[in-house]
């Protein structure tokens, strides 16, 4: 309820700039560095089922979802920028049912994502001077680190000496889509709302998942690089 | 000019993705030396069985020598009951329990993978059982007699259909099950210095006094006496297995109170000691023996009167020779016997049954009966459940037996 009063909160914001900014003019430019906050949530089943096993899942009973992301883009033609995209994300609160086998577990997931953007072409004046409407497509490669507060297996030896499985760190693979738009608050920042859907697969040892999907929604600002200096009068 | 930058802007974006992916990929998974294990959600569970599931996740670095499931009503009881795999499975397993269920239980079960060092426990995942109604059994008096001088019965045991119980005074009465008569057989002070063990074997009695067992022939009416322990000790408690007779928490002839566990061989008529036993030295325990394995719990810590109170209950194995402790009984000065696999106590009018599979105490019927409390002997006699009482009100003596029935 908290983040969505956020998020509507900065859509009326812009929209309110955008209202307000009919004269202002914004100059075109071909790099820009985002910076933004992530939050999202796990989707798929709650239970992985195989043959006669049956399982809660790691990732789809993980209720909160949140980090940051810092994106690098160059607007190579008029219609498409490309970049690359870094994210870490936390994810935590499991829950299901009355079972615990991963309650108070953390899972880090640190990923990198060629993207390619899709976007309206810079128009020198009018809404479309100020605002921008992005489509990003992005192969994701990463690693998920998921940290244990109670030990899922007892590892009893004779002499004690043996250490429970606490961590494991996996590597995954996805594709990402995100669709949203870019506001130029000066020509030297703006801010960014995009909501971005993905599915990602994994192998772990101490889970049995194999994939997990997640929403997402990313706010942030960007800053702007490599004006374009000329003016339209 | 434009293009070289941007040329240099490209090369440099490359290099940082490069670097990125191969710090990523480069990244080793951790490696787990031992078996990991997960116990999945139990499914098709009936009032007989339930389907337990699984997965090994990881082998390690050492060869499984055993798997399975280990389950009960106890939550992460190492001890429980175990179903094991007939090879070693690669992935993911199911097995249908091995006992079946008791009604308005939960049980608790992991799966686990055993290398020849160390054993995995997967998590522990439980269920409820079927509700249903309990046989609680229920209470038949089959001799109500007055006219005895009697006080405490000290021995019971029977012999083809006759149940023989010796009293303080050493007096000795048969009880025949068949006509229903209670009758008196003679006074011997073996019997007055006995301690209340006793065991029958091919249709002799063993009764222990002072310091060895004597041998009972109900058609002789004769005691001879066994080889002597040495060092001669008293013991107070004994339990049965086969050909042998388990006896420990004696008295050495200095007095000094003795924590050790002998085994008397009936064929060969010698004595052994056996594993000391790792409680503590108690008194007004109880015991017996169900399925093998001997069974002692409940009285007093035996070193200074009365001593502090113990509800512990332990089990011997003569195979391995090693005891090994269970789940709490439900009371202290509990009257022990076993009959039909399962053992017995008893506590002021309330009857409590062992289920050794289980590991598990049950209430079973109230002894609702005004002399109940003065119950001095449980005893087994033909599988089934029964007690001794002798009273005294408004200066009549009450001798009464009743049978527990399921």
């Amino acid at each position: 309820m908290k983040n969505n009063t956020i998020y509507m909160s900065i859509l009326c914001l812009l929209l309110c700039f955008q209202n307000y900014n009919g004269k202002a003019q914004f100059l075109d430019n071909d790099i820009n560095v985002y910076f933004g906050y992530v939050n999202g949530n796990f989707h798929n089943k709650e239970i992985i089922i195989e043959g006669d096993f049956i399982s809660p899942s790691l990732y789809s009973n993980l209720e909160k979802l949140n980090g940051v992301s810092l994106k690098a883009l160059y607007k190579g033609y008029k219609y498409f920028s490309f970049g690359i995209s870094l994210e870490k994300l936390n994810g935590y609160n499991w829950e299901y049912a009355d079972r615990s086998d991963y309650s108070g577990a953390e899972i880090i997931l640190k990923s990198i994502s060629p993207t390619i953007q899709f976007h309206n072409k810079f128009m020198k004046d009018g809404g479309l001077n100020s605002l921008k409407f992005v489509i990003e497509i992005s192969p994701t490669f990463g690693s998920s680190i998921l940290l244990l507060e109670n030990p899922l297996c007892d590892i009893q030896s004779e002499n004690n000496t043996v250490s429970q499985p606490m961590e494991s760190t996996d590597l995954f693979f996805g594709l990402k889509g995100n669709a949203g738009f870019e506001y130029f608050i000066s020509n030297s920042f703006g801010a960014y709302v995009t909501y971005s859907f993905e599915n990602d697969w994994i192998k772990s040892k101490l889970y049995n998942d194999k994939k997990f999907s997640r929403t997402q929604l990313s706010f942030g600002i960007f800053v702007r690089f490599k004006k374009d200096k000329r003016y339209f009068y | 000019m434009q293009c070289k930058i941007i040329n240099k802007l490209m090369r440099k974006i490359f290099w940082i993705i490069s670097l990125l992916l191969t710090t990523l990929s480069c990244k080793k998974d951790i490696e787990f030396d031992y078996p990991l294990v997960f116990t999945g959600e139990v499914t098709n569970i009936t009032k007989a069985s339930a389907t337990f599931s699984a997965k090994i996740t990881n082998h390690g670095k050492f060869p499984i020598i055993e798997s399975g499931f280990i389950w009960g009503v106890h939550p992460n009881d190492n001890y429980g009951i175990k179903i094991k795999n007939k090879n070693t499975p690669d992935g993911v397993y199911s097995l249908i329990t091995n006992e079946s269920l008791l009604p308005n239980e939960k049980f608790y079960v992991r799966a686990y993978a055993q290398t020849e060092d160390a054993t995995t426990y997967g998590n522990e995942v439980s269920f409820d059982s079927h509700e249903d109604e309990i046989n609680i059994g229920s209470w038949l008096k089959i001799v109500d007699e007055t006219g005895y001088s009697l006080e405490g019965a000290y021995l019971c045991f029977t012999i083809n259909d006759i149940t023989y119980f010796s009293f303080w005074d050493g007096s000795f009465y048969s009880y025949d099950h068949n006509s229903k008569n209670f009758q008196y057989i003679l006074t011997n002070d073996i019997l007055r210095y006995g301690r209340g063990i006793s065991a029958t074997y091919n249709n002799l009695a063993y009764i222990f006094s002072v310091n060895s067992f004597y041998l009972f022939d109900p058609n002789q009416l004769t005691f001879n006496k066994l080889s002597t322990i040495q060092p001669e000790i008293s013991f107070n408690l004994g339990f049965q297995i086969n050909n042998n007779i388990y006896v420990g928490f004696g008295y050495l002839n200095t007095n000094e109170n003795n924590r050790e566990f002998w085994k008397y061989n009936i064929n060969t008529d010698t004595w052994h000691q056996i594993a000391l036993f790792p409680g503590d030295l108690l008194s007004n325990a109880f015991s017996f023996s169900i399925n093998g394995i001997g069974y002692v719990g409940g009285g007093r810590i035996n070193t200074n009167w009365p001593g502090q109170k113990v509800i512990d209950l332990w089990s011997y194995d003569p195979v391995t020779d090693e005891w090994q402790q269970k789940k709490e009984t439900p009371g202290v000065k509990l009257l022990g016997a076993s009959a039909n696999f399962y053992g017995y106590g008893y506590y002021n009018s309330e009857l409590f049954e062992y289920n050794p599979t289980f590991d598990l105490w049950i209430k079973m019927a109230e002894l609702t009966d005004p002399h109940a409390t003065a119950i001095s002997k449980l005893f087994e006699s033909k599988n089934k459940i029964f007690t001794i009482a002798v009273t005294e009100y408004m200066d009549t003596k009450y001798l009464q037996l009743w049978v527990y029935e399921k």
